[in-house]
């Protein structure tokens, strides 16, 4: 078996390179150390087999001792599965934040524990309106309870542009998100090429690496992400492929290697298109919406209705889901009734609140109105009973005719009194047949121009009336004339109260009693009789009684708004709770991962030296070899010369 | 397990910034005394103080009903007091009138002396108090409640008594003018029907005084009797026997004033336990809530001192931190 002479001088280079490639790698790492995303590197080093094992031409039983080591590369510290574990939880952590800030933001609108807000302004309205009850003729107090109502809108108007505002605030931070998402994944993908050239090169590409894994972890706070990395062939090389999806979106990837999808946020009102900002801000159905372009072509890739309801439902987390659950958020006002309850939610609440309010108040201080619907009701039923009665007297009882006909008189004139009607006789008009009335359906009452009419009363959930028919004619219009508002929308318009917009009456700015203090007739007659009934309507009505709101609540104005409080605290408390959670969580990730990738200096220190001894002994051995082949060189023949 | 260094860096300022997130509480707790400074911290506490602080913004509105109530109850008691002194002065004269000997002259100076006591009493039952007449009813400021006028178009004038326009004899017994009533909530859960605007009776004080409660419907009224006596004094042929029925009647009249201000004095009475109940329920209240929204000082001082100390020991151990690596002792 023959030994090359000089073949031990190339293992002992090799291992001078190798140990300096080591003290390299070292000091790369201790540069590092502080560079975040950085990934500690280490030399893959690999022991060289004898020459000619397994080749054509090799002589059995020559084997010889390996051929020192090789540097293959320098390659990652890195763990991928604590990869994908951070990046799920950086999306719910991510999700968590935004909530917790927005909620915060809503808790400094409502919350009324250091401060005085519409909860107190209600209280402050009850008190003023008790005192007026027993002191109705006094203009100082009727200024005081218009003054509390005027305070009481001011502050619902207010509430109403702080919640504005959080929009558009919110608004802001998403589309700031939502570009800094667009040039994270623009950046990946330009990555992703580069990669793959080095790769297909053979170049390791650690740095890179490390900067797509910043950027992937970054984009992971916004959007819930899978990152997959698969193989494919270039050429006759493997090269690694990275492709990111947004969790769900599987058959359209938002980053597939280079080319990419680019996010699209609009402002939306309800379904519709997009809208200007301002008008958008200020329609109480105002959401946003959001949609997949291609990245080059600008092209739809998947529309609104596929990808807003994956982030409204909260099915897709992210701070990207947590700002559109924030601003589209609508609580039990969804079709579902279970999204977040968001800034939509207490915008919607806050409007049902005034328009609630607004109706009771108005409806109370115009207590004819009331009567007339009342009235109208129970006369129109009362009629129509004695009119099917009167069809159904088998045999004409003279006496009991005359008895319902002089009842039937008397409820007639009543109804005369409440409705407005010039053109319209009595049906009992002298001659007037009224066999003939059962033919024009049991409502019929009235007759116009010799004929029956119907009469058809319609009420909404509220008790107003929409609409009252005679005939043909809608006396509704005539019927609310007489009506004196107190609260109002803008324009001093009645039937458009929002919360941003309420407003006292222009005529209860004019005239402090224009609130009907009086129900029934005064005793003595006097206008400013101290009877007061109506306003102890008003008073009890804020103070004691409970209406029915859309939301399910059912309570007084006051505990309608602490329901609302609650909600919100509770809301708020157990998103911190959660992101505390998570924060926890992800703390343990990083300190996982850091025990991983991260550099320690005295594991450097203890490389280092290492390594230096390492590169001494190869020297000592390069020094070994060259006396060695010295002493053949030198020393060998000495003897016959 | 590997400690990097970062490791260590990071769990030093997650730690820090806790203690100080704690430490800043505590602060905050002593600072303000509260335990909570925003729902959130705690909800159903949170939700648990609205309640309370809406029961003592409605205590504090209703204790201030009573006193006023109070304070026009004690007028009207005044005012009650003086029309009975009146009342037994008219007694007397009368009584001198009927068991004297008397000449005409004589029982017309009587009859001027019960005139000067009748204006006196009508005005007394037309009194005000803050503005507002205290014996009208309901009514506070129109016509005087209690007059005395002449027919229109009689002669020789003939006299007619109203009570808020309407003459005595024809205010029946129930007529609403004696039913009419000024309820106000001294929080007995006052109920109000929502459709008529009536008020429950018995869940709201009804502080509605009527003249004519306490001078008696027609022929049985006060000053009626009391004209009628003036008249008998005046006519010059004034009969003891025949006019000392008028006597019994005023009598009879005058009780019923100091059945009123009997009344009036268990009005009183049931006023001031009412203050006294709302003053207690308020004093429960505050004490609830300041178990429900306020710290006890100790407590948060001492909460505050120890989290002052954990903080400082955490800062100091910032101070160690970074240990020597082992590069430190490489030579």
């Amino acid at each position: 078996m023959l030994r090359p002479t000089f073949l031990s001088f190339e293992t002992a280079k090799k291992a001078l390179s190798a140990s300096q490639y080591g003290l390299d790698t070292v000091g790369h790492n201790i540069s590092n150390v502080n560079t975040p995303g950085y990934t500690r590197q280490r030399v893959d080093q690999v022991s060289i087999s004898p020459t000619g094992y397994r080749s054509k031409f090799q002589i059995h039983g020559s084997q010889g001792p390996g051929m020192g080591s090789e540097v293959q590369g320098i390659s990652q510290v890195r763990d991928p599965f604590l990869d994908n574990r951070y990046r799920t939880e950086a999306a719910n952590y991510g999700e968590l934040s935004i909530k917790s800030n927005a909620l915060m933001d809503l808790v400094s609108v409502f919350d009324e524990i250091m401060k005085d807000g519409l909860w107190s302004q209600f209280g402050e309205l009850i008190n003023a309106l008790d005192k007026f009850k027993d002191n109705v003729t006094s203009e100082d107090m009727a200024t005081v309870v218009r003054n509390y109502a005027r305070q009481l809108t001011q502050v619902m108007n207010k509430n109403a542009s702080e919640l504005e505002t959080i929009l558009k605030q919110q608004y802001s931070d998403l589309s700031v998100s939502v570009g800094d998402i667009n040039s994270i994944v623009e950046q990946v993908a330009r990555l992703n090429e580069l990669i793959m050239e080095d790769h297909f090169y053979g170049v390791p590409s650690n740095e890179l690496m490390d900067q797509r894994n910043l950027l992937l972890d970054q984009l992971s706070e916004y959007l819930d992400i899978t990152v997959e990395y698969t193989s494919t062939t270039v050429g006759d090389r493997k090269v690694q492929q990275c492709n990111v999806y947004i969790n769900g979106l599987w058959d359209s990837p938002l980053i597939s290697s280079g080319s990419y999808n680019q996010l699209k946020l609009e402002p939306s009102i309800g379904d519709g298109g997009s809208q200007s900002l301002n008008d958008w801000v200020s329609n109480a159905d105002g959401c946003v919406s959001l949609s997949l372009i291609d990245g080059v072509s600008g092209l739809a890739v998947k529309g609104v209705s596929d990808l807003t309801p994956l982030f409204e439902t909260g099915q897709l987390g992210g701070a990207l889901g947590g700002y559109v659950q924030v601003i589209n958020g609508d609580g039990i006002y969804s079709s579902d009734g279970s999204s977040f309850r968001g800034v939509a939610y207490y915008r919607k609440a806050l409007d049902e609140l005034a328009v609630q309010f607004a109706q009771v108040m108005n409806g109370l201080n115009t207590p004819s109105y009331d009567n007339h619907i009342n009235s109208c009701t129970e006369n129109i039923a009362r009629l129509t009973e004695m009119i099917n009665a009167e069809t159904a007297l088998a045999s004409p009882d003279n006496e009991a005719v005359a008895q319902w006909e002089q009842e039937r008189m008397e409820y007639l004139e009543k109804l005369n009194g409440f409705l407005p009607i010039d053109d319209f006789s009595l049906a009992d008009t002298p001659g007037f047949d009224w066999d003939n009335i059962a033919t024009a359906g049991s409502g019929a009452l009235l007759i116009q121009n010799g004929q029956a009419q119907e009469v058809v009363q319609t009420l909404d959930n509220d008790g107003e009336i929409v609409s009252l028919l005679l005939g043909a004619t809608d006396l509704a219009p005539e019927l609310a004339q007489g009506r004196r508002y107190l609260f109002v929308g803008a324009g001093n318009d009645p039937s458009v109260i929002t919360a941003k917009t309420i407003t006292i009456s222009e005529e209860w700015v004019k005239d402090a009693f224009w609130m009907t203090t009086n129900l029934s007739p005064t005793v003595d007659g006097g206008e400013d009789s101290n009877h007061g009934d109506n306003i102890a309507r008003f008073y009890y009505a804020l103070n004691s009684q409970s209406y029915s709101f859309a939301n399910g609540f059912s309570g007084t104005c006051q505990e309608f708004l602490v329901g609302m409080q609650s909600d919100l605290s509770l809301d708020k408390q157990l998103n911190n709770t959660l992101a505390d959670a998570s924060f926890n969580v992800i703390s343990g990730i990083i300190k996982q991962r850091d025990a991983v990738s991260a550099v320690s200096t005295d594991e450097e220190a203890i490389n280092m030296i290492i390594y230096q001894n390492y590169y001494n002994a190869a020297a000592r051995y390069m020094t070994v070899l060259d006396e060695a082949l010295g002493t053949i060189i030198q020393g060998m023949g000495v003897v016959g010369r | 397990m590997r400690i990097p260094n970062s490791t260590i860096v990071r769990n030093y300022t997650h730690t820090l910034s806790n203690n100080l997130n704690r430490l800043n509480r505590c602060t905050d707790q002593v600072m303000t005394g509260r335990r909570f400074s925003a729902g959130y911290e705690d909800p159903a506490s949170a939700v648990r103080a609205m309640n309370i602080r809406r029961s003592l913004s409605r205590i504090d509105s209703y204790k201030d009903n009573v006193k006023t109530l109070q304070s026009k109850y004690d007028a009207a008691e005044t005012t009650l007091g003086q029309l009975s002194n009146r009342c037994v002065d008219v007694q007397d004269y009368f009584n001198n009138a009927l068991n004297g000997t008397n000449d005409a002259d004589e029982y017309k100076v009587f009859a001027a002396n019960l005139t000067q006591l009748r204006d006196e009493m009508i005005d007394l039952i037309n009194g005000r108090f803050a503005g507002n007449y205290l014996f009208g009813g309901t009514n506070v400021s129109n016509d005087l409640p209690f007059q005395r006028t002449v027919v229109a178009g009689s002669s020789p004038p003939e006299y007619q008594l109203t009570y808020n326009g309407k003459n005595i004899f024809d205010i029946a017994q129930g007529d609403p003018c004696t039913t009419d009533n000024t309820y106000v909530d001294i929080g007995l859960d006052m109920q109000v029907n929502m459709s008529t605007g009536a008020i429950a009776s018995g869940t709201a004080f009804d502080s509605s005084l009527r003249a004519i409660d306490y001078l008696g419907l027609g022929e049985d009224n006060l000053v009626y009797i009391l004209d009628n006596m003036i008249t008998a004094l005046e006519s010059g042929n004034f009969n003891p026997n025949e006019h000392g029925q008028l006597l019994t009647s005023f009598q009879q009249a005058t009780n019923r004033v100091n059945l009123g201000l009997a009344q009036m004095g268990a009005d009183t009475n049931y006023l001031k336990y009412t203050y006294e109940r709302l003053e207690n329920e308020e004093d429960n209240l505050i004490k609830r809530q300041d178990a429900i929204e306020f710290v006890n000082s100790e407590e948060a001082i001492m909460s505050l001192k120890m989290q002052e100390y954990v903080y400082n020991a955490a800062l100091q151990m910032g101070t160690r931190l970074l240990q020597p690596s082992l590069f430190n002792f490489l030579s």
